[in-house]
């Protein structure tokens, strides 16, 4: 299985921008109020930053994935407790992400309908192009949908271009100072950092060093397109009402009225939550299936596919309701712990002690 | 590994065959009544009364056709209730298709309900997923809600509620969507308002609409109403005044002569000054507005510099009086900050407001404004002098 650069770039853009339009604003919203789009530029740095040590870490390690030289790196035992740390983050995070698109469709959509079909469908969606297409499958997906996700949002937001008040997103910074920005900056970090999956799947590419352009370049634009939703967002809707709500962005979208013509476009942002959603989960199934068969040293990652997607479904109905799925998992687990960990500290770690190592061969072999 | 394959292609098929059968959540068009129109009133016992004016697609071809029964193309249903849950149940008892709201063009509040308080049903209009922020609000003066939801069709339009919308959609009264109504009611530094309705007799059996009012609120209780022509220069406040028409006496009444002029203003803006003096803010606002001249009945000869200036002067004074006058009515007699002069301070004084939004209320009534109206008149038409003016 092969994937290209462009087919990274469009991964980690579809992926990152559709969540991170929907699931985040509003805890940037509720921290930084009017002020949330520099929470997003800072964001957009943070999320910069894992995308170098990521694409760093996985270029001195061409054709291996994460699991592979963790174990290289750290020996053994501790490499498979590191790893254990990252399984913890892939086998929950497909299911919350399952249950968040679940709930936006039950809200928006099917009210009645239970929510298990739902779930299920989207799970055999995923499972399909896991099984059939493996990640080049996948990649080409992106490489459809990604576009589609982009134009969408433009749409989205050049529509909204005549519901702006200017005066609502003043005043700028006066009101908050640098804490409550930083704070608000946290959560959407979280979620564009997702491009730390590229250690596992730089080893798929032909030339992984090429590929550090193209992470870049695909948390730029999800990153640049967040900031200016953002914007639009408080500019469209204003601070009063917006901590509110659950869906900013969705909601800018009902408000949209061209002539009295165009309006009711809540269409189109379905089409860009369930495009998204859809490429991170096949990724995350991928990564998880493919992770978990070379940890165990499984030969034929596919058939752990028949393991995960049921382990997901079922984890995916369980929670009660939208605040446990939501805010729960993103303020307990997400920030807290995977934030600096998963995304920032391990990496780092590994990247450190590597270079040690190659240096101290290089000495060795003087 | 032949036979896997097919199996599982054929529980794939399956699993899309069952699913394609119907959702568990569609509903036909024909089982949705379309609510165009909801209005909302205080019964004599304290409850609230909502009234939905329901569209009849197949009731619109038969009232095009004409000929026999005049039946109108809509449906109103009443009933009363303690919360807007409770009568949401009752009214789909009554009805044999679901409710629908998502097509809901206006919103009525009675003058009674909304001077009451309309917390009731505020919450409603957020959090469920049929409500559009498109949907005007406006206030019914002198009729209640009810009255004005059975009442039938307008000049132009079969459905009086669609009528109403285009009226609001055009944009010469004031008209305020739901979700600036909404946007209002959260903020510290704004207080709501909305359009009024009402309704005028010309005839025994043709009754027509009149908007033009404004209706003010303080939170979310309706406080009292501003007269058109102060509701102008609170147009011209906002910056919104394109194509309304003011006049003025711009000369005494002579022989011949009744000395108003009018004009249509085609660009308003305004600039305001906010300076935080003793603990209050003062505020010096600036409204300047473009016109041309609609109508000329004094002597004054447009052709002729002096006079013009003559003519803007004489608007300036008299619009700034209506603007004095619309002010002490918003911020002495309801005390609402219908324009948001507490947002503006929070951007221009943000420290100042973190400290004193929460006694706003108090300050606002009592913030010295000053004013000055700066009219220009760009274009006289077509003529230059009356035709009854001699030379």
């Amino acid at each position: 299985m092969k994937i290209s650069g462009i087919q990274i770039f469009w991964m980690i853009a579809a992926m990152e921008l559709g969540m991170t339009l929907l699931m985040t604003m509003t805890s940037s919203l509720q921290a930084a109020k009017q002020d949330a789009w520099i929470s997003m530029i800072i964001a957009g740095g943070i999320a910069l930053f894992i995308a170098f040590v990521a694409t760093q870490l996985a270029v001195l390690y061409p054709n291996q994935t994460l699991v592979q030289f963790t174990e290289t790196i750290l020996g053994k035992w501790i490499g498979k407790f590191v790893i254990v740390i990252y399984m913890v983050q892939w086998y929950t995070i497909i299911p919350i992400i399952l249950r968040q698109f679940t709930d936006l469709i039950e809200l928006l959509l099917l009210p009645s309908t239970p929510r298990a079909p739902i779930v299920i469908l989207m799970v055999l969606l995923v499972v399909y192009v896991t099984y059939a297409g493996g990640i080049d499958g996948i990649g080409r997906c992106s490489e459809v949908l990604g576009p589609i996700i982009i134009v969408m949002v433009l749409l989205v937001l050049f529509f909204s271009l005549n519901n702006i008040t200017f005066k609502q997103i003043l005043p700028v910074y006066r009101d908050h100072g640098i804490m409550p920005i930083f704070n608000g900056a946290l959560a959407p970090a979280s979620y564009l950092g997702h491009a730390v999956e590229f250690v596992m799947l730089a080893a798929f590419m032909d030339n992984p060093s090429k590929g550090s352009r193209y992470v870049y370049w695909g948390v730029l634009i999800a990153n640049v397109l967040v900031v200016l939703s953002t914007a639009m967002v408080v500019l469209t809707i204003g601070i009063n009402l917006l901590p509110t709500m659950w869906y900013p962005f969705f909601e800018m979208t009902r408000q949209i009225s061209i002539f009295a013509f165009i309006e009711n476009l809540d269409a189109i942002a379905i089409v860009i939550w369930i495009s998204s959603v859809f490429i991170k989960l096949a990724i995350y199934m991928f990564i998880t299936c493919y992770g978990t068969a070379q940890f165990l040293k499984i030969k034929n990652w596919r058939m752990l596919i028949w393991f995960v997607a049921p382990f997901v479904t079922i984890l995916a109905i369980i929670p009660r309701n939208v605040t446990q799925s939501t805010t729960h998992y993103l303020l307990n687990y997400w920030v807290p712990v995977v934030l600096p960990i998963n995304m920032i500290g391990i990496p780092l770690l590994l990247l450190i002690i590597s270079k040690i190592q190659k240096r101290r061969k290089r000495a060795n072999l003087n | 590994m032949m036979r896997m394959q097919t199996i599982y292609r054929c529980l794939v098929l399956l699993v899309f065959i069952i699913c394609l059968t119907g959702c568990w959540d569609s509903i036909e068009m024909e089982d949705r009544a379309f609510v165009m129109a909801s209005g909302f009133d205080l019964t004599e016992d304290g409850q609230v009364e909502a009234t939905l004016q329901i569209a009849l697609p197949t009731g619109l071809s038969i009232a095009m056709q004409g000929g026999g029964a005049t039946k109108e193309p809509f449906v109103v249903v009443t009933d009363k209730g303690r919360e807007g849950t409770d009568i949401l149940q009752h009214l789909q008892e009554m009805i044999s298709r679901r409710v629908f709201l998502g097509h809901r063009g206006v919103i009525i509040f009675g003058e009674a309900y909304a001077r009451e308080g309309i917390d009731e049903i505020l919450d409603t209009f957020l959090r469920s997923p049929e409500s559009r922020y498109t949907t005007f609000i406006l206030t019914a003066k002198g009729v209640t809600a009810k009255e004005i939801l059975n009442t039938p069709h307008q000049f132009l339009e079969e459905i009086p509620a669609l009528g109403l919308k285009k009226k609001q959609q055009i944009g010469i009264s004031l008209a305020v969507k739901l979700n600036e109504f909404l946007d209002a009611i959260a903020s510290d530094g704004k207080s709501p308002m909305t359009g009024v309705i009402q309704v005028l007799e010309k005839k025994a059996d043709q009754k027509i609409f009149k908007l033009g009012e404004a209706a003010v609120y303080q939170d979310n209780k309706l406080v009292g109403f501003l007269p058109e022509e102060e509701m102008k220069t609170l147009f011209m406040l906002r910056g919104e005044a394109e194509n309304q028409n003011l006049t003025a006496q711009v000369k005494p009444i002579e022989e011949g002569f009744k000395g108003t002029m009018g004009v249509r203003v085609l660009r308003s803006k305004s600039t305001i000054d906010i300076q935080i003096k003793d603990e209050i803010p003062e505020i010096m606002i600036t409204l300047e507005a473009r016109v041309v001249v609609l109508e000329n009945d004094s002597k004054l000869d447009l052709s002729k510099e002096k006079k013009l200036k003559e003519a803007e002067s004489k608007f300036n004074e008299q619009v700034d009086q209506r603007f004095v006058s619309m002010l002490e009515h918003i911020q002495k007699e309801f005390k609402a900050d219908v324009f948001g002069f507490g947002n503006e301070v929070h951007i221009k004084h943000p420290e100042y407001w973190k400290m004193n939004k929460d006694k706003w209320k108090k300050i606002y009534p009592k913030i010295p404004i000053s004013t000055r109206v700066d009219i220009t008149i760009i274009g006289i038409g077509r003529a230059q002098a009356p035709p009854h003016l001699e030379k």
